[in-house]
């Protein structure tokens, strides 16, 4: 497990930065924390890294972004539980798609068992940023992490 | 029937809706079966997926469309559809749909651009005058842009982060508040006093129009955390959000020369932001305009309105058109 200090959301985004640079091939990484925690700012950062889109849109209404690269932005918190076999799960599955997940709670014990898990706290311009490993490809990317960037 | 009648369909987020709309501008019909009510998004009930219950509803909500106005489906002459933005699955229901009804019957199809047609909607009662500004506000998007003609769209600036419409859904849900949060925002600020609830001022980006309702939509629950009471925050909340329109507005306003500003889509309903953007448009001679009573939300009117345009254009959309949950750069 690491864990990570944040100033702002700045350096929020630039740990999404480094962690999309740190991974290689496919993953999930679950992001939790309550609202305003910095879940969409670090996704953000990690899909501006990916895709050069600076501010790709929060998937809060639209529930999943596909982005160039087999890249894939989900965000399960309008639903009370949800039910993954309604997206294209052979898609975000896929052992090379990178799949970005917010409020993962929502559909708790679906998820692969190898995953990174992010979990942001903290208040006012302070957050810190708990990041645990399940599995190899996971744990690499860990020790690649680049951090502070 | 010698009118040109237009049948627009709309399935990209959570309302199914059909409309007929003739090329002289009467809607004889218009339906939205909202999914809201079904799955309480925010409130708990177990939802599904947008897209099954699309399908479940796209051919009775034509049909009822279609009773409204007593037309037959052999008097439609024009299909429109929603090509985007929008949740892939939801979309497709839509534009399969039209697809198949618009071949059978060997009709043209256009493919419309979901934001662009939300300023549309206010089209359905004045005449365009390009180049027209629009705002459009809404749950899944907070986009400034010029519409220089039928086709021809100019994005000026949109949210970095959260939509408008989702700030007001969060910061609603954080202050106890039910779903959708816009409207329980704006009941709730009537009895509250903005000026006890201290929120960032968001001011404009370097040389940019974007907006940004993140930090507000935390900043909002952290005052909520040091106890100010719900109402002051909802009050100060919403004028936040107020004056970042503005301000981006006013701004293009004097960039583009437009006398005149559409405010649209779900968060135009806000009788506040409507009436406070009205009076600083006023005192600067420039006038609003919002969609007919009803149409700020999602519907199929306006993508009727923006597929007769566009097809009065020349737009022909082919049949192997896809579904584009996400347009960059905006096509209209």
């Amino acid at each position: 497990m690491r864990r990570i200090e944040l100033e702002g959301p700045d350096e929020t985004r630039a740990l999404g930065q480094a962690l999309a640079r740190a991974v290689k091939g496919g993953l999930c990484i679950l992001l939790r924390g309550e609202l305003g925690a910095g879940k969409t700012t670090l996704c953000q950062g990690f899909i501006e890294d990916r895709t050069a889109i600076a501010y790709a849109p929060s998937p809060t209404f639209t529930l999943l972004q596909a982005y160039p690269g087999g890249l894939y932005h989900l965000d399960l918190y309008r639903l009370a539980h949800a039910d993954l076999r309604e997206f294209d799960m052979e898609e975000i599955f896929a052992p090379d798609a990178l799949l970005l997940v917010e409020w993962p709670e929502r559909a708790e014990g679906e998820w692969p068992p190898e995953r990174l898990e992010i979990r942001l706290t903290g208040e006012g311009n302070y957050r810190v940023a708990e990041l645990a490993a399940e599995g190899p490809a996971a744990e690499q990317a860990l020790e690649r992490l680049g951090w502070p960037a | 029937m010698n009118d040109l009648l237009c049948l627009g369909i709309e399935t990209s987020c959570d309302e199914t809706a059909a409309a007929v709309l003739g090329r002289d501008g009467r809607l004889l019909g218009s339906v939205v079966a909202s999914q809201i009510d079904l799955h309480e998004a925010f409130g708990g009930v177990v939802p599904e997926v947008a897209a099954r219950r699309h399908l479940e509803r796209i051919g009775p909500v034509v049909r009822e469309a279609l009773a409204q106005g007593g037309i037959r489906s052999e008097d439609i002459g024009l299909v429109a559809v929603t090509r985007g933005p929008g949740l892939a699955g939801a979309l497709m229901v839509g534009l399969s749909w039209a697809k198949a009804f618009a071949f059978a019957r060997g009709l043209p199809l256009v493919g419309v651009n979901h934001v662009v047609a939300h300023a549309h909607a206010a089209y359905l009662h004045t005449a365009p005058r390009y180049p027209d500004l629009a705002l459009v506000a809404s749950g899944g998007h907070t986009d400034l842009f010029l519409l220089e003609g039928p086709r021809e769209v100019r994005v000026l600036g949109r949210s970095r982060d959260d939509a408008a419409g989702e700030a007001f859904d969060k910061v609603a849900r954080s202050l106890g508040l039910g779903y959708p949060g816009g409207p329980a925002i704006e009941r709730l600020a009537q009895q509250g006093d903005p000026g006890r609830a201290p929120l960032p001022r968001v001011g404009l980006f370097r040389d940019s129009l974007d907006f940004s309702f993140s930090g507000l939509k935390t900043a909002a629950q952290t005052l909520r955390r040091q106890g100010l009471v719900p109402q002051d925050i909802a009050a100060a909340f919403q004028a936040a959000v107020f004056d970042q329109l503005w301000e981006r507005s006013a701004l293009a306003l004097r960039q583009t020369g437009c006398r005149r500003l559409i405010f649209a889509g779900g968060v135009s309903a806000n009788g506040y932001l409507r009436e406070r953007l009205g009076d600083a448009l006023r005192r600067q001679g420039l006038a609003l305009l919002v969609p007919p009573m009803g149409h700020s939300t999602d519907n199929a009117a306006m993508i009727a309105r923006l597929g007769l345009t566009m097809y009065e254009a020349g737009e022909r959309s082919p049949w192997d058109m896809g579904a584009e949950p996400v347009i960059h750069p905006f096509k209209p």
